[in-house]
């Protein structure tokens, strides 16, 4: 497959996980953006606020500046520049939040159609390319990031669902492939052993002794 | 495991449900595995 069939796929599942995230922040009464999720610190409001932020500066927004004062769940960098698309979007409605994320991701999809990228080691433009992701990073991130956050959107509402879609699809498959990762890297056990990763509705990763990674079979995704 | 299962493991999102990840063979290794799993990437 070439990059640029490969990146137009992450864009269609991309465009698939905004259009369910929105559909569903848009069915939320105003009482449920206040809710908790499991992301520490987080309310619902401010993973939406997080994503617009983020689709805002892909989108080609403004460059976003605040001071987040004191917030015991920032942890470096990464976590301090998150911040700042939830604080200055603390004041915002839920339904501006949700028009941000529709306006400025259908002018970046309608451009992408226009203009695909078809260089998947090109830098990322802005601030991803500053951190050393390139195009094919980004847009394989994005469906993932997007379907995460619906998921945390459902889990603190108490509405489960979307675990059949493309994002979910694209995000299972994405995540299991740290398996190897996490097995090589954090456990190291003796050379010999076999580790198995079974998800339903995902590809099986297989580490053996060596730490190499196959995929050999497909589970079926139960009920 | 069941996928919503595995989403909140590797995305480091909480712990899944009591039983939603069965481990087979090495139970000591497979917890080991299970405990280190998240990574968002």
């Amino acid at each position: 497959m070439s990059d640029a069939d490969r990146l137009a796929g992450y864009i269609e599942t991309w465009w698939q996980a905004i259009g369910d995230f929105t559909a569903l922040l848009d069915s939320l009464p105003d009482d449920a953006w206040a809710l908790p999720t499991d992301l520490p610190g987080w309310d619902v409001k401010a993973v939406a606020a997080h994503t617009a932020h983020l689709e805002s500066i892909l989108g080609g927004g403004p460059d976003e500046q605040a001071d987040i004062g004191e917030a015991p769940h920032v942890t470096g960098p990464m976590g301090q520049f998150t911040e700042i698309g939830v604080v200055t979007r603390r004041d915002r409605t839920p339904a501006s939040i949700i028009e941000e994320i529709r306006e400025r991701t259908t002018r970046r999809h309608d451009e992408l159609l226009a203009e695909p990228p078809t260089d998947g080691n090109a830098p990322a433009p802005g601030l991803f390319g500053l951190v050393g992701w390139n195009q094919q990073t980004l847009f394989r991130n994005r469906p993932l990031d997007v379907w995460m956050h619906e998921q945390d959107v459902r889990r603190a509402v108490g509405m489960p669902g979307g675990l059949d879609t493309a994002g979910a699809q694209h995000t299972a498959d994405y995540l299991s492939e740290a398996f190897g990762f996490v097995v090589g890297k954090k456990v190291k056990p003796p050379v010999g052993t076999t580790a198995v990763l079974a998800v339903d509705g995902t590809r099986v990763v297989a580490v053996d002794g060596q730490l190499r990674r196959r995929a050999d079979r497909w589970v079926g995704h139960g009920p | 495991m069941d996928r919503e299962s595995f989403i909140v493991l590797a995305g480091g999102r909480r712990e899944p449900a009591p039983g939603a990840v069965v481990i087979e063979g090495d139970g000591q290794l497979g917890a080991a595995i299970v405990a280190v799993m998240g990574s968002t990437p």
